[in-house]
């Protein structure tokens, strides 16, 4: 803490007294502080949808007296359509920490509005590096085993949390096998979007023919890919942006962490561009059992293909309506014909 | 015909940007950079190809539904609506619609990211 601490005095004391009053008050009354002080605060990249600002904090008395650094995430201006609310996100992240799943641990929600002008909450701030291109261009020619392990273990801890869960109730159930309630969805936003796409809609037939009959239904997070946990030397530290958890089946998230699309500078590498799959398999399977077969995890990779194709057209339309024009949504749109090419590839073989 | 055309606008431009530029710019502007001159690689090889990709996609696409008066936008809309329905599930139906979309897919890639061509 005492690095913090000297990078945080050098920074100096970075606080707008009059704006800040309400979040100050805030913490202090949850952490039980006498007084509360901001040192530093940063904003943090990652999250069109959400901000994240780092805090470091001076807290005097209470259980949490001392330099902390946390995390403050809310709401950014413009939101998906499919993401959650910040209070589904912590309600989320507070189920998922105590059934051991590595996440930065929750500490408070506010809903009321009047503190910083929208609903946000507080974690702790955990170390590590995200961004997908850095972990996988480091990752050593046969992968990183320790990590991949971790990652398949801390996913088969999420995947135990079953429904119904009272607490997590405003996660909708789906009424039909998950994969085919995801085509619906896909081709119910293809529908509305202008122009066709072919191979796409191969994908989502070829999907919806294969579809498998077993689905059992678990906690998701539908975004656990490289890019949304933070690693380091000591392996994994946490997984990240919870906004897409939902029920569904297990190999979903399976075929979203192992598809071509996520692991940037190392395709060849099938767990995320950081290891081998057997190695990320063997991490789940040290905590729960699995079946998942080539043939299963071809179509669930396909559906993870398909799923960041349509996301990668709602992103593509957030820049060409005008809303956020972006160079980095535009060129998003520039993404399909890889994803298609994926899509094609593995759909074509001697099987239907 | 104007020259230099808008490819070749396009390719000084770029070379600029990443020659000159680039190396004048702090660090963190880097990636943002690297994202433009990206923009413009892909429009300068739009210029040039995209006429021969849609014709080709024009052609195989009415190919796929036996009628050679279609533009490319009703091909594409009619070849989706059939997959949809199941008409090209298997057997030759499905080998020629996965030919026509492999090449259709490679002569985009061939724009948008020719590194990432097999």
């Amino acid at each position: 803490m005492s690095s913090l601490n000297a990078a945080s005095q050098a920074a100096g004391v970075h606080s707008d007294a009059a704006n800040d009053q309400p979040l100050l008050a805030f913490i202090g009354e949850q952490a039980q502080a006498q007084r509360v002080v901001i040192l530093q605060r940063k904003q943090l990249s990652g999250g069109a949808i959400q901000e994240n600002w780092l805090l470091d904090l001076q807290l005097d008395g209470g259980p949490f007296a001392g330099v902390q650094r946390w995390v403050l995430r809310s709401d950014a201006a413009s939101a998906l359509p499919a993401s959650l609310s910040r209070a589904q996100e912590f309600a989320v992240l507070d189920r998922v920490h105590r059934a051991g799943v590595k996440v930065p641990r929750p500490l408070w929600l506010c809903r009321d509005p009047a503190v910083i002008g929208r609903a946000f909450f507080l974690m702790e701030w955990m170390p590590g590096i995200a961004a997908g291109r850095l972990l996988s261009g480091q990752s050593a020619a046969q992968g990183n085993a320790q990590l991949a392990a971790e990652l398949g273990a801390n996913l088969a801890r999420l995947h135990q949390l079953r429904p119904p869960c009272a607490e997590l109730d405003f996660l909708p159930l789906p009424d039909t096998a998950p994969a085919l309630a995801s085509i619906a969805t896909y081709r119910a936003f293809l529908d509305g979007h202008g122009g066709a796409h072919p191979v796409l809609e191969w994908g989502l037939r070829w999907c919806e023919r294969n579809a498998p009959s077993d689905s059992t239904l678990c906690l998701l997070h539908r975004d656990y890919r490289s890019g949304n946990y933070l690693a380091d030397a000591a392996g994994l530290q946490a997984v990240l942006d919870w906004e897409f958890t939902g029920w569904g089946d297990p190999r979903e998230d399976i075929g979203w962490f192992s598809a071509r699309c996520w692991r940037f500078a190392r395709p060849d590498l099938e767990a995320g561009g950081i290891g081998q799959l057997e190695d990320f398999l063997r991490g789940y399977r040290e905590v729960a059992p699995l079946h998942i077969d080539r043939e299963q995890l071809d179509y669930w990779q396909v559906m993870a293909t398909l799923r960041w194709a349509v996301i990668a057209l709602q992103q593509t339309q957030r820049h060409l309506s005008g809303e956020e024009p972006s160079l980095e949504l535009a060129l998003t749109g520039r993404l399909l014909p890889e994803l298609e090419l994926d899509i094609l590839r593995l759909t074509s073989g001697a099987a239907q | 015909m104007n020259r230099p055309d808008a490819r070749e606008l396009l390719h000084i431009a770029r070379q600029t940007l990443l020659q000159e530029l680039l190396p004048a710019l702090p660090a963190d502007k880097r990636y943002l950079t690297l994202m433009v001159a990206n923009a413009m690689a892909i429009a300068g090889r739009e210029y040039q190809a995209a006429s021969g990709a849609s014709a080709m996609e024009c052609e195989q696409l009415q190919a796929l539904l036996d009628d050679r008066q279609l533009s490319l936008e009703d091909a594409r809309n009619g070849v989706a609506a059939a997959i949809r329905e199941g008409r090209f599930d298997a057997g030759d139906e499905r080998d020629r619609l996965l030919e026509a979309l492999h090449q259709t897919t490679l002569a985009q890639l061939a724009i948008s990211n020719p590194k990432a061509l097999p």
